[in-house]
């Protein structure tokens, strides 16, 4: 028996000896799928090459299409499984996280759906149910992308429930970008609230054009049919702390500053994109200045 | 009439280890290594006119002759085992408390002999042997915190203050 390399790789002709982190990422992987979420994270902190592993893990996890079998809550391990269908290997076992928060407790998807520099959700496999406990990772890295997207279907994904909002990370993201998502009255200006206050650096957002209706009522306050498609109604807001401008030509461009953004929406063929940049942040109240316009154009 | 009867001994293989010790083994009992079994299929070496004097040396540049040895003592411990279903093996809980005693005792050696039993077993491909060893290294990570991993396993922590405080912060759920 060679003692003198028993456990050891010759490097440059000094026998260095193995350790965990010399392990190659697919024996990781395994090692990873034996453990708890809380294992595997006090693991993937120990080093940047295990931390970077573990991204790299959750990386490879978004090329996977998903559809939930089964969903198994842990509430003492605070943890939640999430059992897969179509082939499913032990990696796409993925485990949420229960994260208390306020009076509600939020789950923390961390083995799907986040990767080094973007992350998709796949939401139209969820639950609507299930949707509303999502939220992101964060992660190290500052220029972050985050993209949702519904894509199964044609038409949009609504969100009735308040808790989407809470896919936002709350972290610093770049750019994050929202597709083919809808909410159902009641709920935008939450949404809004939380994108605003949001240390993203910029949000897109684009929405059926039925669905912004409920934005300029939510949070501008105007109740009409600003960007509905055909005759356009004036419009009035009874919001006192935002901002508005808006274009006098057609196509109508709306710029909404509130002290931590400056919100551009502008019609994009049948939806409506909104567009969230950081502005600063401002205690004051901002008077409103709607630019109301000069004589009745119609929307197209 | 009397025929003798023809003793037939066991087909052996010749593996040579990359620091070039030579070891035979049965062919049954290697056959659990996948690497080795199709070299051995590729190379037409079932060929059982060819003494093993004569044999090929299959060589296993990725693997020392400790380790080899080692790996061989499992092999010979597990021949019996019936054939591993990929399929159905997929489909079990993940569980770390079933390595079998023989395996606790085997496995139970200085972590770098571990690590370097986990590579020979992922480069050979011996499923069974692997699983057992990632799942020692499982139980070895069970229930510590990232300072008492890092101590087990010599880790150095080379993240920045500012990266640790982050991670800190983002796993701030778990410390109870």
């Amino acid at each position: 028996m060679n003692n003198k390399l028993k456990g050891g790789v010759l490097i440059d002709g000094i026998v260095i000896k193995l350790t965990l982190t010399h392990l190659p990422e697919e024996i990781l992987v395994i090692v990873y799928s034996y453990l708890s979420v809380v294992d595997r994270l006090n693991t993937s902190v120990t080093c940047r090459r295990l931390y970077e592993m573990e991204l790299k893990s959750l990386k490879r996890l978004t090329r996977e299409e998903f559809s939930w079998l089964d969903v198994e809550e842990i509430r003492d391990q605070r943890e939640m499984r999430i059992k897969m269908s179509r082939k499913w290997q032990p990696s796409h076992i993925l485990t949420w996280r229960m994260h208390p928060f306020d009076a509600f407790h939020w789950l923390q998807l961390i083995s799907a759906g986040t990767t080094l520099d973007s992350a998709e959700w796949r939401l139209n496999f969820l639950d609507p149910v299930q949707a509303e406990y999502l939220d992101i990772m964060p992660l190290l890295e500052v220029d972050r992308i985050f993209k949702i997207t519904h894509k199964q279907s044609k038409d949009a994904y609504v969100a009735n429930g308040c808790k989407l909002i809470d896919v936002i990370p709350n972290t610093q993201v770049k750019r994050m970008e929202i597709r083919n998502l809808s909410f159902l009255s009641g709920y935008f200006a939450r949404f809004y609230n939380s994108v605003r206050m949001c240390p993203i650096g910029e949000i897109t957002w684009f929405s059926p054009a039925d669905s912004i209706r409920n934005f300029t009522k939510e949070v501008l306050g105007m109740d009409g049919r600003f960007f509905a498609r055909g005759k356009r109604d004036n419009f009035s807001t009874s919001r006192n702390d935002v901002e508005v401008y808006r274009s006098a030509k057609s196509p109508y461009d709306l710029r909404m500053i509130d002290g931590w953004k400056v919100t551009h929406v502008s019609r994009k063929k049948s939806s409506v994109c909104m567009t969230a940049s950081k502005h600063g942040h401002s205690d004051k109240l901002v008077r409103i200045q709607c630019t109301a316009p000069k004589k009745q154009e119609n929307e197209e | 009439f009397l025929f003798p009867i023809k003793m037939t001994s066991p087909r052996m293989i010749k593996l040579t280890s990359n620091d070039d010790k030579t070891f035979e083994v049965e062919r049954d009992v290697i056959k659990q290594s996948v690497t080795v079994n199709t070299l051995i299929t590729d190379l037409n070496m079932d060929d059982e006119d060819v003494s093993v004097e004569n044999q090929m040396a299959i060589p296993l540049p990725n693997v020392d002759a400790a380790t080899l040895e080692m790996v061989i003592t499992w092999c010979k411990q597990h021949r019996e085992d019936p054939p591993r279903n990929e399929e159905e093996e997929e489909k079990k809980e993940k569980r770390t408390d079933d390595i079998p005693e023989w395996d606790k005792t085997f496995l139970d050696v200085e972590q770098s002999v571990l690590f370097a039993l986990i590579l020979a077993a992922n480069y050979m491909d011996i499923k069974g042997l692997l699983d057992n060893c990632c799942k020692t290294v499982a139980n070895m990570i069970k229930g510590k915190t990232p300072d008492e991993i890092r101590k087990h396993f010599n880790i150095k922590n080379d993240f920045t203050p500012e990266e640790e405080e982050q991670i800190r912060k983002e796993n701030a759920w778990c410390e109870d």
